[in-house]
């Protein structure tokens, strides 16, 4: 793939990323994260 | 910026790249995980900053962590109710994945650290490629990290289990796991196996990691696959200036991952740990925007 192409699919998936990000924020994952990570995560620490 | 400023970055720019990389990774660890009275308290922090992901294998439960885990969240998403995919951790992986690929494996992450230090202990080294061992992270990304979290629930409730978490991951063990049972006997009463079983895990990959550089990273990190995948199209990458190379060979002497910069630089595997850049004496090798 030549330099500028890569650099084009780069900037693409740096939109689109972005994108994805505005998209969940706004659909309410990041309380569905928050909730999960403040409590002990038994299946982490091998309890669960 | 005043003086005294000045002379502190001129200073940081005159270490050695190795010494700067372990500065930078013991700063990101820091600000990862701020909190480490938590550590002697057994308690875990609660508040909303936890909403935003750390780029690196940074478990949500340890007691220090102010942020969470990707690799975590996206299975919350997967083994919930809806079993979905989450956009915003999708989102997340892909835009820091892009951005930099695995200098967040080099910099960033704190597992990465871990092993890092466990490599500088004076013990005989095995340099090897791994050369088909590399393949395995990926399919534990598919089956630990996707399937299993999407297809294995339970029949009643119609849950999954974050199987990573769960069963393989070692930094949560290390990190989080550890911590809270030393300080917490409450929770030293639920011990099973499922915990030694994750503790052997855990021990063996810290074992492998001081004869062999980077072992958990190279052959199981489900986290360094996805940015191996995006690292050839990192935006800040590595390159090799063509006129200032003479192909003498030193980079891949030095690349204790077999690697060839001279011949390709942000290969999938390169962990951007900077010894090729350390030994050309050319200062072919450089970052950059471009190629």
């Amino acid at each position: 793939m030549s330099s500028s192409n890569r650099f084009t699919l780069s900037a693409v998936l740096l939109v689109l990323g972005c994108s994805l990000m505005l998209a969940g924020t706004r659909g309410g994952e990041l309380l569905l994260i928050m909730q999960k990570a403040v409590l002990v995560c038994l299946e982490c620490i091998g309890l669960g | 910026m005043s003086g005294m400023h000045w002379v502190g970055l001129m200073k940081l720019r005159d270490l050695k790249l190795s010494h700067r990389r372990l500065i930078s990774q013991f700063a990101f660890f820091l600000l990862q995980n701020p909190l480490l009275l938590n550590f002697s308290k057994g308690k875990i922090h609660t508040g909303s900053s936890k909403m935003i992901c750390t780029p690196g294998l940074n478990c949500y439960s340890c007691p220090a962590a102010v942020l969470s885990c990707p690799l975590g969240s996206l299975q919350l998403f997967l083994a919930g109710a809806q079993h979905r995919l989450s956009l915003f951790v999708t989102g997340f992986l892909l835009t820091t994945g892009v951005a930099f690929g695995r200098l967040i494996c080099g910099y960033l992450c704190p597992f990465g650290l871990l092993q890092d230090l466990l490599y500088r202990l004076k013990t005989p080294k095995f340099p090897t490629t791994l050369r088909h061992l590399k393949y395995l992270k990926y399919v534990v990304l598919i089956l630990f990290v996707i399937l299993l979290p999407l297809v294995a629930t339970h029949e009643l409730t119609g849950l999954g289990n974050p199987w990573f978490c769960k069963y393989i991951c070692p930094s949560g063990t290390v990190f989080a796991a550890l911590p809270l049972l030393a300080a917490t006997e409450g929770l030293r009463r639920f011990l099973g196996l499922q915990f030694v079983l994750k503790l052997s895990l855990a021990l063996g990959i810290l074992l492998l990691a001081t004869p062999i550089y980077r072992f958990f990273c190279r052959v199981l990190c489900p986290l360094g696959a996805i940015y191996a995948l995006l690292n050839p199209l990192a935006i800040y990458r590595l390159r090799c200036a063509r006129e200032s190379c003479t192909s003498c060979g030193a980079c891949a002497r030095a690349c204790r991952l077999g690697l060839h910069p001279q011949v390709k630089a942000n290969t999938p595997e390169c962990l951007h740990c900077g010894d090729c850049l350390s030994a050309c004496p050319q200062k072919a090798l450089v970052y950059g925007l471009r190629d």
